[in-house]
This record gives structure tokens, C-alpha cells and sequence, in this order.
């Protein structure tokens, strides 16, 4: 046989082909033919939710439950510490920098930091070196250094020649250094800019976290510049940035030139989810979908292959050969599957958008699922592969139904 | 009418068990399981240009006969050489292409593909031929016209009536110019004038193309196309007659229409 003749019998196949299954859809066996079409469709489409999902996750395009910290620090050659970099370079302009980053939409909060080692002193005449750590409060800005921020008036009063607060809140290991508690009156006794100056304690933060061990002292920004001579230029070493809009991190890297964004909270959490979880999802979804879909297939190929018994022995007496007779039935099968594919990955971007928004309203500002190519791409694939594993059960089917003695009179 | 010897049965026997179906799953046999004989040494030569009606009760063995003749069916027993080719020894997939190359095959129940109009039924076993689908529509369409059912070509089978769906039934058949038509009923849903036309048809492809045409009816009207009456009886022959066909049927209007092999 010439392949000239191959190609017609091809095409004439695919068109008795077409038509069959039109018709099938349309007239004769509606049912089962848009039963198989759906059960391809939603095993496809879940396949392609929980796929969109993964993707996010592996993409950064997802946030989490809780808001993830940025923080902002200047470039320098070794790595860095809160606790450490006390005479790291600053920036400069801190506290309209930092507004004008809270006041952005997809931005909870922003807040210089400064950390200085300074000598307080008690009311007893004691004095102690503490971490001091100063930022600008916020209400969603509570903790800081395994510190509570609690007692800290939100807004850097002091700022631009506002009030003085003198508020402090102390680590536990800091009142127990100091022997304070709350309401203790403190005096940093070296103040590089200016007399000594006031505080009050506001609040001693529990000794529930990890660090509040160390002598950590938190207070007000400009209070803190103003005792180590960081208001001049509006200094910090920092700025810490909390969000969960997951296009924060490159915006952030604009804010000042040879600065490091990195992400803090939550790190390592992340870092799992980026490389080992997506995957886990999508091949647990493929499996699941190419199991369901296939079973799905199989038992409605089953149905029709019994049902259409007679025709298929009517074929076989007329002439048409096994072979054809099967090419004839996969490529119906790989068309059920197809629109399948097709109505599943539509149904699976409706399912992503719809995740989308009842993951906006209720713990996200962000996408949780992703629409990338890829998902749809994969979608396809499924359905392809669910066609092709029925293949061999179509196969042994026709081997036992529709020979040409099963014709009658 | 040509004499030529081009089939011939010998000691045909086909037997059938009761109880088990030969297309179960899990089938077995065991020694005393029942068998039923459909056809019990059967011997008959068939010549080309010839029309054999096959005539007899329901049971006589006459369904049985058709099948083993074309190939549908093996004998339990005996031989059916087919232009000096034993169909027995043929593998089932040699026996259906046998089937595509050189027999037309006209069932009771027409056995048309519903969601296939009437000129897709026709041009179906062209397709397995791979030939063009210009030759295809065109040589369906003449056949159809020939039919009488030139205005029905794109009708599916349940818009046409069973005379008409037999007509197009018996154009697939001869739509491959096989050696051997085998017809079961041919006119069993056809009016008497539409069925005196299908079988001029008969006797055309019996003349014109030189094929043999094997009939099985019980319908008497019918047999008298026949060249030779086969008379069956519990799977036997009990009587073969000779017609003496009058002049005025030996032809029918028209021709039949000849497919032109177009170069590949």
C-alpha cells in the first residue's frame, strides 16, 4: 500500500471519525458522550487548580496567612545581623522614606531601625550596656528582636520637633539586667548628642520568645537618633518592611541604590515550600487526575464499544479490518478526551480565578494560584495521556466484541 | 451466463454449541456440552454470472450457508474454495480483507451506520480501499441515483424507510465491484415495484460485472431471479432446480454505474 493510499484511508477515517462523534454528541448518544467529556473535564480541571496552586507557590506569586518582613540593608561585603551591625553604613531620610512606603496600598507597614549599644542607667545608680533598637511604632508592627513593641506610641511622636515620649520597652533580660519593671524610670547616661536623656519603661516584654534573653531596650526612632546623633541626617542602619503583595521585594530593591532586600520572617518556611511542596502537589494532582480520568474513560468506552457491537461487527463484515476498526474507535476516544482537556483546562482557569478571589478576600491581598502556560500546557498533556492509556483497553475490547460472525441476518 | 466453476463447497458442515457463548470471557467446553448442526454436508458449485437463490424454512440452514460463503464464518467441517482459495485457511484478518476485495454483502437488517448519511455508508468499505474521497462521493452518488435515491444521498438511516434504507444497503454492496454478492432478503422491505428493480439490479451485476450472486429469500417472487434454486431443509440441500429465466428479465434499465480506477 502506497502511503498516497495510507493517507486517504487516514483522512476518511478521521472524518467517519468526526462525524461519528459529532453525531453521537448531538443525536444518538448525547449522555455518554458529554458523561465522558465532563469526567475528563473535572479531573483535568481540579489537576489544573491544584497544579495553578503549586505553581504559585514555586513561583513566589503566593504569600502566606501571615505577612512577610523585607528587609532593607545597606550593601556590605560580609552578612549581616540586627544585632551585630551597629556601625554598618545608614541610610539617609529614613522617616519620609518609610511613610511614603506605608502609605502604599500593597505596604502594612514600614519602619527604619537603628541598633546601638548604649549604657543605662537606673533609678538605684546602676548602669548597664543594652541593645538599643529604635523604630518608628505601628499597631500591625508588634514585635521586634523577639521584643514586643507594645507601650510604644505608634507614629515617632518625636519626630520633626514633636513630643518627647522617653517610652521603652525592655527584653526580660534587659529588666533582669537592670533590675527595672514597668513604670521604672531609666537615664541613658551617654548620650553622644546632647544631655542625658528620660525614659520611662513602658512595657517588659515576656520572656516567652527565643531571644528575650538578651538585653534588648526598644523605643522610639527619633529618640534614639537623637541620643546617638542619627537625626541630623535622618539616620538608620535598616528598614524592615512587612507586606503580602508578593511584587513588594522588587520594589523594594528600588528604594535606595546599593541596598539588599532580603526576607526574614518566615525564611526558612518559604524555602520549602519553593522547591519541594509545588512538585509534591502537581504529580500528586497529575497521578490523581490520570487515575480518575482513565477509569472515567474506560468504563464509558466500555459502554459504547457494548452498545455499538453490532455496527462494529457490520464494519468487520463489510471489510473494514481490525486495524482500522480500532483506529477508527481510539480516535473517537482521543477526541472525547481532547474536548475534555480543552473543557478542563476552562473549567481549571475558572477554578485558579476563583481561588484567586476567595483567597483575597479572606487571607491574602495577592494570587494564590498562577495561570502560567505551563499549567495549561499540562492540562492537555493529561488529557492526552488519559487517551492513550485507554488505548490498550480499547484494544483488547475489539479483540473480544464486534467480529464479523457476531452479524446477524 | 457463464459456466465457470468459481466456488465450490464440499461436505460443508457447521455446528454450533449450545450453552456457551464463544464470545464470553471465561468460556469453557466440556465433552458433553450440546451442539446444534446448521449445515450438514453441504455441496454446491456457484459459477460467476450465475444468481443461486437459496430458498427454505427458518432453521434450514440458508443464514448459515450465506456466512460461510462470504467468509463471515468458518465451517466446523468441509471446505469453501473461493476462486481456488480455501477461505478456511485463511487468517481472520486475510478472510475480512477477502471480504473487502471480492464480496458485497447485503444483510436482512441493512446494518447501516446511523450517524453516517446514506452516501458515507456507501463509500465506507472505498475508504478501507483508500481510495480518493472524489471518487468516493462520486462513485456513492451514482450508485444511490442507480437506486433510485439520488434525493436521499445525505439522509441518514433514520430519515430514510426501510425500503430505502435497503436500497442503500445493497449499493454498499456493490459499490466495490465484488465477485460475490450475498444477499439475505433482499426484498423484504421493498414494494413490488421497488423490488423488481433492486433485483434487475442483481441480475446486471450478475451480467455486466460477471459476478455471482447468491439470494437467500422466502420469498417466492424473489427466487425467480435465481439461474438455480437451492432448497434447504434442516441444513441440508433437499432439491436443486434449474430457472429457465424469461427474455424480458435478463436486463434493466440503465447501467450499472463501473467505478473508474483513477491513477494513484
Amino acid at each position: 500500500m502506497g502511503l498516497r493510499s495510507f493517507l486517504r484511508r487516514l483522512v476518511g477515517l478521521l472524518g467517519v471519525s468526526a462525524r461519528r462523534t459529532y453525531v453521537r454528541a448531538t443525536d444518538t448518544a448525547p449522555g455518554r458522550t458529554w458523561l465522558s467529556v465532563g469526567g475528563v473535564a473535572l479531573a483535568v480541571g481540579l489537576m489544573v487548580v491544584v497544579t495553578g496552586i503549586g505553581v504559585g507557590i514555586a513561583t513566589q506569586s503566593t504569600v502566606y496567612s501571615e505577612n512577610v518582613d523585607y528587609w532593607i540593608t545597606p550593601e556590605t561585603d560580609g552578612g549581616s545581623s540586627a544585632l551585630v551591625d551597629a556601625d554598618s553604613p545608614q541610610f539617609g531620610s529614613v522617616h519620609p522614606t518609610a511613610a511614603e512606603l506605608t502609605a502604599t496600598d500593597s505596604i502594612t507597614y514600614a519602619s527604619p531601625v537603628i541598633q546601638q549599644p548604649i549604657r543605662i542607667q537606673t533609678g538605684s545608680g546602676e548602669a548597664e550596656y543594652v541593645v538599643a533598637v529604635g523604630i518608628v511604632g505601628h499597631s500591625e508592627f508588634t514585635e521586634i528582636a523577639d521584643t514586643t513593641t507594645a507601650g510604644l506610641t505608634p507614629g515617632d511622636p518625636y519626630y520633626a520637633n514633636g513630643t518627647w515620649t522617653g517610652e521603652v520597652v525592655l527584653s526580660s533580660g534587659a529588666a533582669e539586667l537592670l533590675s527595672a519593671s514597668e513604670g521604672d524610670q531609666l537615664t541613658v547616661t551617654r548620650p553622644q548628642a546632647g544631655a542625658d536623656r528620660n525614659f520611662s519603661v513602658a512595657t517588659v516584654s515576656p520572656a516567652t520568645q527565643s531571644g528575650s534573653q538578651f538585653p534588648i531596650a526598644v523605643m522610639q526612632l527619633s529618640e534614639l537618633q537623637a541620643i546617638t546623633g542619627g537625626d541630623v541626617n535622618d539616620e538608620a542602619g535598616q528598614i524592615v518592611v512587612s507586606s503580602t503583595d508578593p511584587n513588594t521585594e522588587s520594589m523594594l530593591t528600588d528604594i535606595y541604590p546599593r541596598s539588599d532586600v532580603s526576607t526574614r520572617a518566615g525564611l526558612n518556611a518559604q524555602a520549602v515550600f519553593e522547591e519541594e511542596l509545588p512538585l509534591a502537589l502537581s504529580v500528586t494532582a497529575a497521578i490523581i487526575a490520570v487515575v480518575i480520568g482513565t477509569l472515567f474513560i474506560m468504563t464509558t468506552t466500555g459502554l459504547s464499544v457494548a452498545s455499538d457491537r453490532g455496527k462494529l461487527a457490520t464494519l468487520a463484515a463489510i471489510g473494514i479490518s481490525g486495524r482500522t476498526r480500532f483506529r477508527l474507535l481510539a480516535s473517537e476516544v482521543l477526541t472525547i478526551t481532547a474536548i475534555g482537556g480543552v473543557v478542563g483546562v476552562i473549567l481549571g482557569l475558572g477554578g485558579i480565578r476563583v481561588t484567586n478571589i476567595v483567597a483575597q478576600r479572606t487571607l491574602t491581598s495577592g494570587d494564590v494560584a498562577s495561570t502560567e502556560p505551563v499549567v495549561i500546557a499540562f492540562g492537555f498533556v493529561i488529557s492526552g495521556v488519559i487517551g492513550l492509556l485507554v488505548l490498550p483497553y480499547l484494544a483488547l475490547l475489539l479483540r473480544r466484541v464486534g467480529r464479523a460472525r457476531e452479524v446477524g441476518g | 451466463m457463464a459456466t465457470t466453476p468459481f466456488i465450490k463447497c464440499t461436505d460443508l458442515t457447521r455446528q454450533y454449541t449450545l450453552g456457551t457463548s464463544e464470545n464470553s470471557w471465561l468460556s469453557f467446553r466440556r465433552s458433553e456440552t450440546p451442539t446444534v448442526t446448521a449445515l450438514n454436508g453441504v455441496d454446491i458449485d456457484i459459477s460467476r454470472g450465475e444468481i443461486v437463490g437459496c430458498a427454505g424454512p427458518s432453521g434450514s440452514g440458508k443464514t448459515t450457508l450465506l456466512h460461510l460463503l462470504s467468509g463471515l464464518d468458518t465451517p466446523t467441517s468441509g471446505t469453501v474454495s473461493f476462486d481456488g482459495t480455501d477461505l478456511s485457511s485463511l487468517s481472520g484478518r486475510a478472510r475480512t480483507r477477502h471480504r473487502l476485495d471480492h464480496v458485497g454483502i447485503v444483510f436482512q437488517h441493512f446494518h447501516l451506520l446511523e450517524s453516517l448519511s446514506a452516501r458515507a455508508n456507501v463509500a465506507l468499505p472505498l475508504v478501507e480501499l483508500g481510495r480518493p474521497k472524489s471518487e468516493r462521493r462520486q462513485r456513492a452518488t451514482e450508485l444511490l441515483e442507480a437506486m433510485g435515491l439520488g434525493d436521499r444521498i445525505t439522509h441518514r438511516p433514520t430519515q430514510l424507510s426501510g425500503g430505502e434504507q435497503q436500497r442503500v444497503a445493497i449499493a454498499r454492496a456493490l459499490v466495490t465491484e465484488p465477485d460475490l454478492v450475498i444477499a439475505d432478503e433482499p426484498t423484504g422491505e421493498l414494494d413490488t415495484e421497488t423490488g423488481e428493480r433492486v433485483l434487475s439490479r442483481f441480475r446486471q451485476v450478475a451480467t455486466e460485472l460477471d459476478a455471482a450472486v447468491v439470494l437467500a429469500s422466502h420469498d417466492e417472487p424473489t427466487l425467480a431471479i435465481a439461474d438455480r434454486l437451492v432448497r434447504m431443509r434442516d441444513g441440508r440441500i433437499e432439491e436443486i432446480e434449474t430457472v429457465s429465466q424469461p427474455v424480458e428479465s435478463q436486463g434493466a434499465e440503465g447501467e450499472i454505474p463501473h467505478s473508474t480506477p483513477q491513477e494513484e
